[in-house]
């Protein structure tokens, strides 16, 4: 067998004597699954690993932005910067709360941006051969902005640019590293003005930063205008020299008219691929829409309203009825128990006015049981009003909560595709002012060429009008999409997602989210505070009824009394004799009051627990209000207290023996008798404290059934039994234990009247000494019960009646734990709930928990946490709950 | 269940099953939790979802430096792991699971589940305040990552009896797809609130919805990289007896045992015998 002598030796010894004693438990427990299996840590180099080649293939595959596989480029810069996913994260300096405190490494997740402006192309002759070779300057500027600085990754940014020249083989590419700021491309290329005239020249420049989607610009080259005499027919004259300018622009009007139609056309086109990408998914949100259930009777008519408005106060009222109704029984009660205690001697109508007492108590018990049933019928209705308010909820409101976000996704691409049509829009604006103003230079330029001397420049008027051409090819393409009828598709879209979104949020207010009808809310207002008075009545009318109970029981003990002057009722035998322990009790304030004993003559007296009956009267600690009559003083006290003590030690009333040995303390401290008996005495009436409430428990539960944890309970106090009590309770389990064993779940009811008498004559046993325990004033320490055992917790009796009938709460501070606490609430029936507490930083959390099945169905309602932080909302539920709860105790430590 | 039942197991505990805690403890301390994946598997979503590499190692470093700051790691010193493995965790300790790392409080056990995922949401929603103030929701993302792989598992023992099998993705394809999707909607949620000011630069300009069938793919392969040994049930049948006692008869994989066997072979890790 395993046990703690032997791990701790094996930790002490370490090394592979630990591993070895390990590996000895996994087998004996664990057989199958090796130790290393369950202690093998999931592997970040395999995972990384996996991640990276994921990465490499999506970039491959063109799922996420590629870099450097730009065409003419292959795997080069795949190589490059073979670095996805950095093996080592950064760390960053979290404080307690999860803040960052350090500036560096970066932790704001980084806003970049990457742009690149407009090309421009710049022909510089070249000397020694003007007009017929040129130097052809490119320059693109761009810019990085956002960047964290100091990223310890991809820092500075990577940046590829390519430049691909469509008479010029593979492409020339370069690689550069950037933060934040402005830069350019520039590039120069000679060619001849053959090549650039001959329409096929062009120029391609791709430029990606790390992590963006690739800018592409493509420029068609041409020959600057250079009017000769080999250009001219006729000779006779020379062209304005107003027409090498005019042309240029008609060159850069050309060209912006072909930039401006391919953005109005991306920007059209792009408006419609999202309306078309909204309109699918708008059918796919409206099918689920349309999918969702049928809405239920989600607004009552008033007339069923009304009804139920009726029956609710209906039931308010009767249970109001039943709960004022106990109001007279409990005067009625207390001044019957009043009488009864008062007359000393009892008459001889005791034992009918205990009756009649009793009579009373069912009385009160059904007009409870009223006011319970109202109050179950009222929160019936609650309940019912509620549902027509907001019907029960069919599907989580994270599945509308999906709905709603993906209706928010759309509208936001709709809204982007809205400014994607307003932009081509505005594309087609410019186009029209470039058509204009190319049809504009064209009439100069040929006006010029005419004026000049009306002769015909070939090559120039065919440039001007391959120029013209491509201005009205780009008017042309520009108007094969309609920006206008894009953003009106795109309106379109966005108000069918405003019904789809109309009706989302109309199913969630069905489906119970949603303030309720204004009707059925005022129905349920009205409701709840019937409710909310009655569940008060009824607490109150609760603890009338334990007070009723508390002093039928108090006054059947007066009534039970042996007449005075009988120092022993008679009575003999196990357990003592009611003459030296009459029951009483502590928790009605109104028995503590010492009675007049009349003139001298006999009669006993009830205070702080000490009772004297005739002529061995002890005077109470506390004075009374009335003084003593006067008694021969004893020969010997000591010597009699010694005798009593033995008496009850032999009667097994180690309780009694306790108090009188404390009594002996009080008069002859310094006598041996006590230095040879006191320890015993109190550990053994400690024992038998702790028996009797074992008894109480297994009483308890047996009663209601539970005949597995009653002989548990059962056996655990035959366990801590003291010597005197162990034989009988021994024999009682035995008995138990048989009969349980051969009676089955059918014949329960028998078996319970089988062993009813024997667990009588135990629960007497258990009430007599507990009732001895409670007026010795003597409370067992709690570090002197043996440990893991059930004993009163903070002192309190919980064996006696009224325990039972008191709610009470344990309190638990869940990160003590003491060993034990656990079987100590499971054994006590008078634990009605668990209140635990636990602080964290700043806030303490409590939550109450219904520690028995019967409580969790009766007080389910009020069940609930209480947080002082952030859950104030709760705390109604926690205080209502506490007020049920008075008493609270804590497992001993 | 009543929280002396849940509680009287560990009244229960014999000195062995300290001594697995520590020895597995002292282990588990140098990866908790999701361990690689809150890690790369954050890296690759982002990227799914059009951000930079250079935002999504931001992103991922986020969700995953929590695990190795003193002041958020989950396991404190070694003498802290040995309150732990004693089954008196210190509370700083405990805190830090709750706030960071998604256990269950333990006080909250057998409210229900609704007081339970109501507490969790709470410190969600707190991480999720501090993403939008401090730029990166990399606490909100560990978080919403564990409140799967630490789902059932309280802040007093954590998940020391199952050793590392929570904090692996194989441990529950299904609970990792669960926790994938989640992670998606995190990250999209952190996407919103980036672009919300300007529609400028990634991740504002892709537009593209992630390719859930691609992403699958990946995922079995990090169930492969990371493996679950064979023969060792799913974790959620080493927590709870109710769970093993469910079978899960269907044994998909063939490498797991299902519950009933384990239950009856007397598979306890939780609920030990009575020392004696």
């Amino acid at each position: 067998m395993l046990s703690g002598d032997s791990f701790w030796s094996a930790f002490l010894a370490g090394g592979d004597t630990f591993v070895g004693y390990l590996e000895s438990v996994r087998s004996r427990y664990y057989p199958d699954v090796p130790l290393s299996a369950l202690l093998r840590t999931p592997d970040l180099a395999a995972a990384v690993a996996v991640i990276r080649e994921a990465v490499a293939e999506d970039r491959r595959a063109g799922r996420i932005p590629a870099f450097g596989t730009m065409e003419g480029f292959g795997g080069r810069a795949e190589a490059w910067f073979d670095n996805d996913l950095p093996p080592k994260w950064m760390q960053y300096d979290h404080d307690g709360e999860g803040s960052v405190r350090a500036a560096e490494p970066p932790y704001a997740v980084e806003r970049s941006v990457f742009q690149v402006g407009e090309p421009e192309l710049d022909y510089e002759p070249i000397e020694g051969s003007p007009n017929q070779a040129f130097r052809v300057h490119l320059r693109i500027p761009y810019s990085l902005e956002g960047l964290a600085e100091k990223l310890p990754f991809l820092h500075p940014l990577p940046t590829l640019v390519l430049h691909e020249i469509s008479d010029f083989g593979a492409g020339e590419r370069s690689r550069r590293e950037h933060g934040n700021g402005s830069f350019e491309v520039v590039k120069a290329i000679q060619r001849s003005r053959a090549d650039l005239e001959s329409g096929r020249l062009t120029w391609k420049v791709t430029i990606q930063a790390y992590g963006f989607e690739p800018v592409v610009h493509e420029l068609a080259l041409s020959a600057p205008v250079e009017i000769t005499s080999a250009d001219i027919d006729d000779v006779t004259s020379q062209p304005s020299t107003d027409v090498g300018d005019l042309l240029d622009e008609l060159r850069a009007v050309a060209a912006a008219a072909t930039a401006a139609s391919s953005r109005a056309l991306s920007a059209c086109h792009g408006t419609l691929d999202a309306v078309s990408v909204a309109v699918s998914s708008r059918a796919a949100i409206s099918g689920r829409l349309d999918a969702w259930p049928a809405p239920t009777a989600s607004s009552a008519t008033s007339g069923e309203l009304e009804a139920l408005l009726a029956r609710a106060r209906q039931a308010a009222a009767q249970g109001a009825a039943a709960v004022q109704a106990l109001g007279p029984l409990r005067g009625e009660a207390g001044a019957l128990r009043d009488a009864l205690c008062a007359s000393a001697p009892p008459g001889a109508g005791a034992l009918a006015e205990a009756s009649r007492l009793s009579g009373l108590q069912s009385a009160a018990a059904a007009r409870f049981a009223e006011a319970e049933r109202a109050l179950a019928e009222l929160r019936g209705i609650a309940a019912q009003i509620a549902a027509m308010a907001t019907p029960p909820a069919g599907t989580p409101d994270s599945w509308l909560g999906s709905v709603v976000a993906a209706l928010d996704e759309l509208e936001h691409r709709l809204r982007e595709a809205g400014a994607l049509a307003d932009r081509a829009a505005g594309e087609r604006e410019q186009l029209s002012v470039l058509d204009a103003r190319g049809s504009d230079l064209l009439q100069r330029i040929l006006a010029s060429l005419e004026i000049a001397g009306g002769g015909t420049f070939a090559a120039v008027t065919r440039e001007v009008d391959e120029l013209f051409g491509r201005i009205r090819s780009a008017v042309d393409a520009a108007a094969g999409c309609d920006p206008a009828a894009a953003r009106a598709a795109t309106d379109a879209e966005r108000a069918e997602l405003g019904i789809l979104r109309a009706r989302a949020e109309e199913l969630r207010a069905r489906e119970g989210v949603a303030a309720p009808s204004a009707g059925a809310e005022a129905a349920a207002a009205e409701v709840a505070s019937l409710l909310a008075d009655l569940e008060a009545g009824v607490a109150a009318g609760e603890l009338f009824r334990d007070s009723i109970q508390e002093r039928a029981a108090q006054s059947r003990s007066c009534s039970e009394r042996p007449p005075a002057g009988r120092e022993d009722g008679g009575a003999g035998g196990w357990p003592p004799s009611s003459g030296d322990s009459p029951p009483a009790t502590d928790r009605d304030p109104s028995l503590e009051r010492t009675e007049p004993s009349g003139g001298g003559s006999p009669g006993w007296t009830i205070d702080e627990g000490v009772r004297t009956t005739g002529s061995t009267t002890q005077p109470p600690p506390r004075a009374a209000p009335t003084p003593p009559a006067p008694e021969p003083p004893p020969s010997d006290p000591s010597a009699e207290l010694i005798g009593a003590a033995e008496a009850a030690f032999a009667r097994c009333d180690l309780v009694s023996a306790l108090s009188l040995a404390q009594q002996l303390a009080a008069v002859a401290p310094d006598h041996p008798w006590l230095a040879a008996n006191l320890g015993t005495l109190s550990n053994l009436a400690a024992q038998q404290r702790t028996t009797a409430n074992h008894l109480q428990i297994a009483q308890t539960l047996f009663s209601s059934g539970r005949l597995d944890r009653a002989r548990s309970a059962l056996t655990d106090a035959a366990r801590h039994a003291p010597g005197c009590m162990s034989g009988p309770i021994a024999g009682l389990v035995g008995e138990v234990n048989s009969a349980a064993a051969e009676r089955r779940e059918a014949n329960r009811q028998a078996l319970s009247q089988g062993l009813g008498s024997l667990l009588g004559a135990i629960g007497q046993v258990a009430s007599a000494i507990a009732a001895n325990g409670g007026n010795s004033g003597i409370l067992p320490p709690a570090a002197a019960a043996p440990s893991g055992h059930a004993h009163g917790h903070d002192g309190r009796d919980l064996s006696g009646a009224g325990g039972a009938a008191t709610p009470t709460c344990a309190l638990m501070d869940i990160n003590a734990y003491p060993a034990g606490w656990a079987q100590q609430f499971e054994r006590d029936p008078t634990v009605r709930w668990y209140i635990q507490t636990k602080t964290l930083s700043a806030t303490t959390f409590y939550s109450i928990a219904p520690a028995r099945p019967e409580e969790l169905q009766r007080m389910g309602q009020v069940a609930g946490t209480q947080y002082s932080g952030p859950y104030a909302s709760a705390s109604a539920a926690y205080q209502a709950a506490r007020a049920r709860c008075p008493n609270v105790v804590q497992p001993s430590r | 269940m009543p929280p002396a039942a849940v509680h009287a197991n560990r009244t229960r505990l014999p000195w062995y099953a300290a001594g697995v805690a520590i020895a597995l403890l002292s282990v588990a301390s140098a990866l908790p939790a999701y361990e690689p994946d809150h890690y790369g598997w954050t890296y690759y979503l982002a990227l799914q979802l059009g951000f930079t590499e250079r935002q999504a190692y931001q992103l991922a470093s986020g969700a995953y430096a929590l695990d190795w700051d003193p002041d958020t790691e989950p396991m404190g010193t070694s003498w802290d792991k040995a309150q732990v493995a004693a089954g008196y965790p210190p509370e700083q300790v405990q805190a830090k699971w709750l706030m960071f790392h998604a256990f269950t409080e333990t006080l909250y056990v057998d409210l229900g589940q609704d007081e339970i995922e109501a507490a969790k949401q709470l410190h969600e929603d707190r991480l999720w305040g501090l993403a939008v103030r401090e730029g990166n929701p990399g606490p909100y993302l560990h978080f919403v990552q564990d409140r799967f792989a630490h789902h059932g598992w309280e802040n007093v023992r954590g998940h020391a009896f199952a050793g590392h099998l929570p904090d692996t993705l194989a441990d529950d394809p299904d609970r990792s797809r669960r926790m994938t999707e989640a992670t998606l909607q995190a990250l999209l949620r952190f996407k919103q609130l980036l672009c919300s000011g300007s529609p400028l630069g990634p991740p504002c300009t892709s537009k593209k919805a992630p390719d859930r069938g691609r992403i699958d793919e990946v995922l079995k392969l990090l169930f492969d990289a990371n493996p679950v040994p064979p023969g060792v049930p799913r974790s959620e049948l080493i927590r709870t007896p109710a769970a093993r006692a469910r079978s899960d008869a269907r044994g998909s994989d063939g490498r797991r045992e299902d519950g009933a066997r384990v239950a009856e072979r007397g598979f306890v890790l939780v609920g030990v015998p009575r020392r004696g």
